[in-house]
């Protein structure tokens, strides 16, 4: 195998958070939102690559820090063995070129105050007429941009290219203005074009016909594609390879085939299964992670998604927030609650790294210990077996976690995982 | 026995400078209690409409003909004020986005309250209070939640609160308008597994409009599938799913990408603006199998196959 026409070492991309006068006064450190942390991967030329994940994940981030709109914190991004990251604005103004995104959002893309053709004739005027070679000619006649404008037109489909050259984007459906939006991407004769969730906005029965031109575009011009999308269905059609996302980490990487026939990380499989199936006669009862995606402010720690993983062992990472967790989702029954109202309530326990502690007041430390040490003993969950103790400290009780074993990203039947059941 | 409800010939034309919209046109739909029906369609297919039309929720602009009965009642003979008291009693709603409908400068547990009192002004804030948090626990909220606003939650958890705000009454029906499409599918099937466990405990109704049909297929017992503002096809899940009568439905359920798609399949052509009046059946010009008579007039929806499904195509 040779170069990969496209290189993600160690990629951090961090933003920080505002904060208000009053937080800053009170200090606390910088809070950053861990939106990227620590992604690598590579694409070969000519491949279909996806990115999946949900809300939140960190695909779109990539997506916007390897053209250029996003800095990265650290790590590296290296385009045919060049390291990019760290060029001038005119070196990057030629590398754009080569890699160009296509977003969700081809209305909001386009103008509304301009013509398609005039879109398109502004791409060239910008960066000249680049030939199928890669010559560059300076646009020097008004005769020469409309022909090389027809061209791009009717390359996308848009046929024939004069009833469109004078359209205005609210004249053309949502399909058509994908196409316009890929002609002006195409207009610079990219190698690598970013597809940030192409057909999330298009209604099901004209979606097929939008991956099929994507697909046909990259057969005509042997493009290369990073496809992103948190739509698992879509990304097992279009991609050689895909990497699972979760809250900045990429959790899982390989052959589609391969990890759409046998998904080793939990969260991969917890993904697969929440899909709908069409079909009321394959109804089943399924296993779904509990909770939401937690903040990327602070992530948690260890494996990130162990708070929520139907499989998650003693050693994941559980903290002193997670047993907090565990008392909101234990007193949703008022039972519970009434009976244990002497531990709570929930909103006095206070999480800090790997311990949970509440003040005991007027109640014995001693006493309380062994109230929440028994609560705990009919418990034979992952939290409660990372526990490593409960005892008084001063006029606290404190619920002290063991540390989580480390995560290794492992090579498991010909795909990488990240998740300490391999 | 009676249906919880029925629509009789409901249409909805909006009057815009730009000339009259028809966006749902002679639509009988009926739901029974307990049941969950789904209501599917593309964008601008008529659905939202339909749902707003039922607990009359629509703009000025927009005329109403045709009637809708709940529980028997004609609800076009209501009161304004008779009405506003049935939305919410007996018949519940939620969207989207929960933001939206969730006042961000109160906490929450002044929204249950406010609502409470709403529909019967004499009850004290503590007993608000308490009825608050049992809905919660039903959909499993912890009752810290009470204390905080809006913006604090995620949005998983605004869903659930406004899912336990329409149990405050337990109504009789509730319209779900694609109440998971702002949400992860992950978080999907979790709200979902929550209303479906929720209808039962509740013995409730659900209307879901969404343009999923995966959703409809694990969670609807029928299925209305809407075109143009028609309803082009109404039936039973299972048998609708396994051999959909309608070209449309068989379009449309070719052209769901799931994870057994090995081949890409899209309806040719676009759903037609809903301007101006329109004769013979809307997918006609999209049509694989139109004939000369689908040009000129529309298909009175007949019963077809075993099931007695409700077809629109004069293929049957």
């Amino acid at each position: 195998m040779g170069e990969p026409l496209l290189d993600v070492r160690d990629l951090r991309v961090y933003f920080p958070v505002f904060k208000g006068f009053v937080q800053r006064l009170l200090g606390g450190g910088e809070a950053v939102v861990h939106a990227v942390d620590g992604v690598s991967f590579s694409i070969e030329e000519g491949e279909v690559f996806g990115l999946v994940g949900e809300s939140g994940c960190g695909k779109s981030t990539i997506a916007k820090t390897l053209v250029g709109l996003v800095r990265p914190t650290s790590g590296k991004i290296l385009f045919r063995g060049e390291d990019v990251t760290g060029m001038d604005r005119q070196t990057l103004f030629r590398l754009r070129e080569r890699i160009q995104m296509v977003h969700q959002d081809a209305h909001a893309a386009l103008s509304p105050a301009m013509t398609i053709g005039e879109a398109i004739a502004d791409v060239f005027r910008a960066h000249g007429i680049i030939s199928e070679a890669g010559e560059r000619v300076p646009v020097h006649s008004d005769v020469l941009l409309r022909k090389a404008v027809r061209g791009v037109l009717s390359d996308v489909g848009l046929r024939p290219p004069e009833f469109f050259y004078d359209k205005y984007p609210d004249e053309l459906s949502g399909g058509q203005k994908q196409r316009v939006v890929a002609a002006r991407v195409l207009a610079l004769r990219p190698r690598i074009i970013v597809a940030d969730e192409p057909v999330a906005m298009l209604d099901m029965s004209i979606r097929a016909r939008m991956l099929e031109f994507l697909l046909e575009l990259k057969e005509r011009h042997k493009l290369t594609y990073l496809f992103i999308t948190h739509d698992l269905a879509t990304a097992k059609f279009m991609c050689d390879r895909i990497a699972i996302m979760y809250l900045g980490r990429i959790v899982e990487m390989g052959p589609s085939d391969t990890i759409y026939a046998d998904p080793k990380h939990p969260y991969t499989r917890a993904l697969l299964q929440a899909i709908p199936i069409p079909d009321p006669e394959r109804r089943r009862e399924r296993v779904l992670p509990r909770g939401e995606v937690p903040n990327a402010v602070w992530p948690p720690l260890g494996c990130r998604f162990h708070p929520r993983c139907p499989a998650a062992l003693a050693t994941c990472g559980w903290e002193g927030r997670d047993f907090v967790t565990f008392l909101e989702e234990r007193w949703l029954s008022p039972e519970t609650a009434q009976a244990e109202t002497d531990i709570g309530p929930v909103e006095r326990w206070q999480a800090d790294g790997l311990v949970a502690s509440r003040e005991a007041g007027d109640a014995d430390p001693a006493v309380l210990s062994e109230r929440v040490r028994k609560m705990l003993s009919d418990e034979r969950g992952p939290m409660a077996q990372a526990i490593e103790s409960v005892h008084p400290e001063a006029d606290s009780v404190v619920v002290r976690f063991q540390p989580p074993d480390a995560l290794e990203v492992k090579t498991v039947s010909g795909r990488l995982v990240e998740c300490l059941l391999y | 026995m009676t249906p919880l409800l029925h629509t009789k010939s409901l249409s909805v034309a909006f009057e815009t400078p730009d000339g009259v919209v028809h966006a749902v046109q002679d639509v009988n739909l009926t739901i029974q209690a307990g049941t969950t029906v789904g209501l599917v369609g593309e964008s601008g297919s008529g659905k939202s409409t339909l749902g707003r039309a039922i607990l009359r929720l629509l703009p000025e602009n927009a005329k109403v003909t045709g009637s809708v009965f709940f529980d028997g009642k004609d609800l076009a003979a209501l009161s304004a004020k008779a009405m506003r008291d049935l939305r919410g009693r007996n018949i519940a709603m939620i969207f989207q986005d929960p933001m939206t409908r969730l006042d961000p400068l109160m906490r929450i547990r002044d929204q249950f309250i406010e609502t409470i009192r709403a529909h019967d002004p004499t009850v004290e804030a503590k007993e608000a209070g308490q009825r608050a948090l049992k809905v919660l626990a039903d959909v499993r909220v912890p009752s810290d939640r009470m204390g905080m606003y809006p913006h604090e939650l995620s949005g998983g958890m605004r869903q659930r609160i406004m899912i336990a705000m329409c149990l405050l009454f337990n109504p009789a029906l509730l319209i779900a308008d694609e109440p998971t499409t702002a949400l992860d599918v992950i978080l999907e099937a979790q709200i979902l597994e929550l209303l479906q466990a929720i209808m039962g405990r509740y013995n409730m109704a659900v209307l879901l409009i969404t343009h999923n049909l995966g959703l409809v297929a694990e969670f609807a017992d029928r299925v209305a599938v809407m075109y143009a503002g028609h309803i082009a096809e109404e039936g039973a899940t299972v048998p609708l799913f396994r051999e959909p009568f309608h070209p449309y439905t068989q379009g449309l359920l070719r052209s769901v990408i799931d994870l057994d798609t090995e081949a890409l399949y899209s309806i040719p052509g676009s759903p037609p603006t809903l301007l101006g009046a329109t004769v013979g059946c809307p997918f006609y010009p999209r049509c694989e199998k139109r004939m000369d008579v689908c040009k000129t007039v529309y298909p009175e929806p007949r019963p077809v196959g075993e099931d007695r499904r409700a077809v629109a195509c004069y293929l049957y």
